[in-house]
C-alpha cells in the first residue's frame, strides 16, 4: 500500500473517530475491553523501557541492569544519552538529530506532560497508533497475516506489526526494525533482529497497561522485559489534537548551540 | 497592586533557592546550567522564540560600561506547556522590559535558565 493511501486512511480513521465521539464522554463502568480507541496518557512514572539504572524507581523494586551478552554491552557503551547515570552533554542521541523515535522509545511516551501520550485508531483489519510527541503513526494489522520472516522483513523505524486477541488483552509482535533507534533515552539498544511483544490490557474504563517484551539475542542474553506502564484515557482529549511536534532541524540545532549541548556524529 | 505582585514574585524567588530542582526536559535539562541561582536580572526583548523545543526569550542588557550585551533565557518548557498555564505567543514582545532570575549556564556566561520573570513588572507563571 502506498505511504499516500495509508495516509489517506489513517486521516480518514481519525476524522471517523472526531466524527462518532470516539471515546464517550462520560466514563463507563460498563466499557468494552476490546475497545482501545481514544487518547491515553501515560500516568506512571518511568520514561524509559524498563526499570533499570535510570529509570524512575518506584513500588520497591530494585532496578536491575539489562541482561547484556559482551556485544551488546559494548553497543550500550557507545550510546551517548543526555540522561540517566550516563548523562553527558556531549551526546549521540538519535533524537537530538531529528531521528525517528521508532519502536519501542514511542511507546515509552518520554517526554513530560501533556506531551506523553498516544491515540489509537481502531479502523477494520488493523489499528492506527499515533505519537504526538514527534507526529508519528504506525499500524498494526489486525486481519490475520503473518509476520514476515527476519531475513525477509525491511528494517524500519516502527518495525512491521502484527496483533490478536488473547482473551482481552491485545498481543502486538512486530519485526523488522531499523537498528539506529534506541529503546530509551537511556540509550539501550537494539539490532536489526529484535523482536518486539507489547501487551495491552484494559484494566478498567480509564486504565490501559502495557508490558513490552525485547528478544534480541546477539544484545540481550534472555528476554529483556519492560516495567509495568499504565496510561490514562484522557476523555477530554477526543479527536482534538492543538499541537503538532515536529522535530524541525533548524530548530534543534539552534537551541543545542544554545545551551552547549552536542548531538552530531562524533 | 501591580507593584505588591512584582515585589511578591520577586520575594518568592529569592526565597526558592535550594527548592528547586532541575526539571527533566526534553535535553535533559539537569547538567546544562547550575544549580545556583542569579539575578534578578533586567533586560529589553529583542526576540521571544515562542516554539519547541524550548521556549527562549532573547534580551538586550545594559552592562556597566553601558554597553548592550545579547542574553538568552531559556524556559524548560514547550510552547504547548506554556499555552495551558495561560502564555500566549503574544505573552512577551520585542520591546518589553523583563525581569529574571535564572540559573546561569555551565561556560555560557549571558545563557540562563529562568525560574522567575516578569514581563512590564507583570509575573508571568513558569513553575508548574
Amino acid at each position: 500500500m502506498s505511504t499516500s493511501r495509508l495516509t489517506s486512511t489513517f486521516a480518514a480513521a481519525m476524522l471517523a473517530t472526531a466524527w462518532c465521539g470516539g471515546s464517550s464522554a462520560q466514563p463507563d463502568a460498563g466499557f468494552d475491553a476490546r475497545d482501545l480507541s481514544g487518547h491515553w496518557d501515560r500516568v506512571t512514572p518511568n520514561e524509559s523501557f524498563a526499570n533499570t539504572p535510570g529509570g524512575v524507581r518506584r513500588g520497591g523494586v530494585d532496578q536491575r541492569e539489562a541482561p547484556f551478552t559482551q556485544a551488546g554491552r559494548a553497543l550500550f557503551d557507545a550510546t551517548l544519552p543526555g540522561y540517566g547515570p550516563r548523562r553527558r552533554m556531549q551526546r549521540n542521541d538519535p533524537l537530538g538529530r531529528c531521528e525517528p523515535m521508532g519502536l519501542p522509545r514511542s511507546l515509552n511516551a518520554e517526554i513530560i506532560a501533556p506531551h506523553a501520550t498516544f491515540e489509537i485508531v481502531q479502523a477494520p483489519g488493523k489499528l492506527l497508533q499515533f505519537f504526538e510527541y514527534r507526529h508519528d503513526w504506525r499500524e498494526i494489522w489486525m486481519d490475520g497475516r503473518e509476520l514476515p520472516a527476519l531475513e525477509d522483513a525491511y528494517p524500519k523505524w516502527n518495525g512491521f506489526s502484527v496483533g490478536r486477541w488473547e482473551d482481552d488483552t491485545l498481543v502486538v509482535e512486530s519485526v523488522g526494525f531499523d537498528d539506529r533507534s534506541w529503546l530509551d533515552k537511556l540509550g539501550y539498544p537494539h539490532s536489526e533482529e529484535m523482536r518486539l511483544e507489547e501487551r495491552y490490557r484494559r484494566v478498567d474504563a480509564d486504565s490501559l497497561e502495557l508490558t513490552m517484551t525485547v528478544t534480541d539475542p546477539s544484545v540481550y542474553s534472555e528476554p529483556f522485559h519492560s516495567d509495568r506502564k499504565l496510561f490514562e484515557l484522557n476523555r477530554g482529549k477526543a479527536g482534538a489534537w492543538d499541537e503538532q511536534i515536529y522535530c524541525i532541524p533548524a530548530e534543534e540545532m539552534s537551541y543545542q548551540d544554545l545551551v552547549g549541548t552536542g548531538n552530531r556524529i562524533e | 497592586m501591580r507593584q505588591s505582585r512584582y515585589r511578591l514574585a520577586m520575594i518568592a524567588a529569592a526565597a526558592l533557592p535550594g527548592l528547586l530542582a532541575p526539571a527533566a526536559a526534553h535535553h535533559g535539562g539537569a547538567i546544562e546550567f547550575q544549580t545556583r541561582i542569579d539575578g534578578p536580572l533586567t533586560g529589553t526583548v529583542t526576540e521571544f522564540a515562542f516554539r519547541f523545543p524550548h521556549v527562549v526569550i532573547y534580551l538586550d542588557v545594559a552592562s556597566e560600561g553601558g554597553q548592550k550585551q545579547r542574553w538568552a533565557m531559556n524556559t524548560r518548557w514547550t510552547p504547548t506547556i506554556l499555552r495551558r498555564h495561560g502564555w500566549t505567543r503574544h505573552s512577551v514582545k520585542p520591546g518589553d522590559t523583563v525581569t529574571v532570575t535564572y540559573r546561569p549556564h555551565l561556560s555560557a556566561p549571558t545563557v540562563g535558565d529562568m525560574l522567575t520573570i516578569a514581563v512590564n513588572r507583570e509575573p508571568l507563571p513558569l513553575e508548574f
